[in-house]
């Protein structure tokens, strides 16, 4: 299961990045860039939480640094977009 | 300085310092007392910080609604369904209205916040006279959250 | 070989070429274009680094990990704000 999980998340952030590269439109770009914080992070650290390691203090670490990119991927993508719109606009 | 003005701040450490000690993996003199120092200094910066930006005298009135969770519950969701829907994208502009508020200034930054998370909307600019976001989205028509945000 | 042993290393792999395509998309286009790439490469290098962690079960690598997150957030609003600014 853990290890599904892993690969799960490692898969969808392969494919963000993929499709960021290949992508045209540069507001639609901004969307990978979103999935990847808000999709493969969950999945990651699920995945590694399951998995076995020496004590709890390493899991709550681990919990919060997925909570840190969770709630920060939004925010960059917020700025991302202001400024790309101020400079498609102006 | 009354005792009641110590509670916060108290608090505060308090909570910075079990975080502090949930996350180092070895427990010695050493690493308690720059726990306990930083969790302190962390606290004055804290207590601050939340005095000058959410307090009910502040006229941008920054201070967020309880009602305002809300918005959170349509959001695991609608992760899911925007990243099958990312698969085959129909980009474009958008207008979220909001609701009016006398917390104005806190309505349209968590309610940016709240529509952007999942990877299907995102904000691009704030429209604070016409209390209006305009988002870009992947699909034609709004996504749960926001309409969970609009009025 | 339990499936973890096996897939840790593949999916490290996966996430660290991931890195290419991003590095690949801050090379070309506009500034503001390429700070998309930019910003994808934070996640992607932090959720590498705890794989990196979880492999060689040194959990000292988490701290890395935890640096990583916070300055690829800081640097990405940096940049934002600096490109947005100038047309």
């Amino acid at each position: 299961m853990s290890a599904v999980l892993i690969w799960a998340g490692a898969a969808v952030c392969a494919f963000a990045a993929v499709r960021l590269l290949l992508t045209r439109d540069r507001f639609l770009r901004l969307h990978f860039v979103s999935l990847a914080s808000v999709l493969a992070t969950p999945l990651v650290i699920a995945g590694l939480a399951l998995a076995s390691w020496s004590s709890w203090h390493d899991v709550a670490k681990l919990v919060i640094i997925g909570a840190l990119l969770f709630v920060t991927g939004p925010a960059t993508v917020i700025a991302a977009g202001h400024a790309t719109k101020r400079v498609s606009d102006g | 300085m009354t005792g009641r003005d110590f509670i916060e701040p108290a608090v505060w450490w308090a909570v910075l310092f079990a975080t502090y000690l949930a996350v180092i993996s070895k427990i010695s003199v050493a690493e308690l007392v720059v726990g306990a120092l930083a969790s302190a200094a962390a606290a004055g910066a804290a207590v601050v910080t939340r005095r000058a930006l959410l307090s009910a005298d502040n006229p941008e009135r920054y201070q967020p609604r309880p009602g305002w969770l809300r918005w959170a519950l349509p959001i695991p969701a609608q992760i899911v369904t925007d990243s099958v829907r990312l698969l085959r994208p129909r980009a474009g502009f958008a207008e979220v209205p909001l609701p009016e508020d006398r917390r104005a200034a806190a309505l349209r930054g968590f309610a940016a916040l709240a529509v952007s998370t999942s990877p299907g909307t995102y904000v691009t600019e704030v429209d604070p006279d016409r209390d209006v976001l305009v988002v870009h989205r992947i699909a034609a028509r709004p996504s749960r959250t926001e309409r969970a945000v609009s009025p | 070989m339990s499936p973890l042993a096996v897939a840790l290393p593949a999916a490290f792999a996966l996430l660290v070429a991931a890195l290419f395509p991003c590095l690949l998309a801050t090379l070309r286009g506009e500034p503001v274009d390429r700070l998309s790439g930019l910003i994808l490469a934070g996640p992607a290098a932090t959720l590498a680094l705890l794989l990196l962690a979880a492999g060689y079960g040194r959990p000292a690598y988490l701290d890395a990990a935890f640096v990583v997150a916070l300055l690829s957030f800081a640097g990405s609003l940096v940049f934002a704000r600096f490109l947005g600014r100038i047309v």
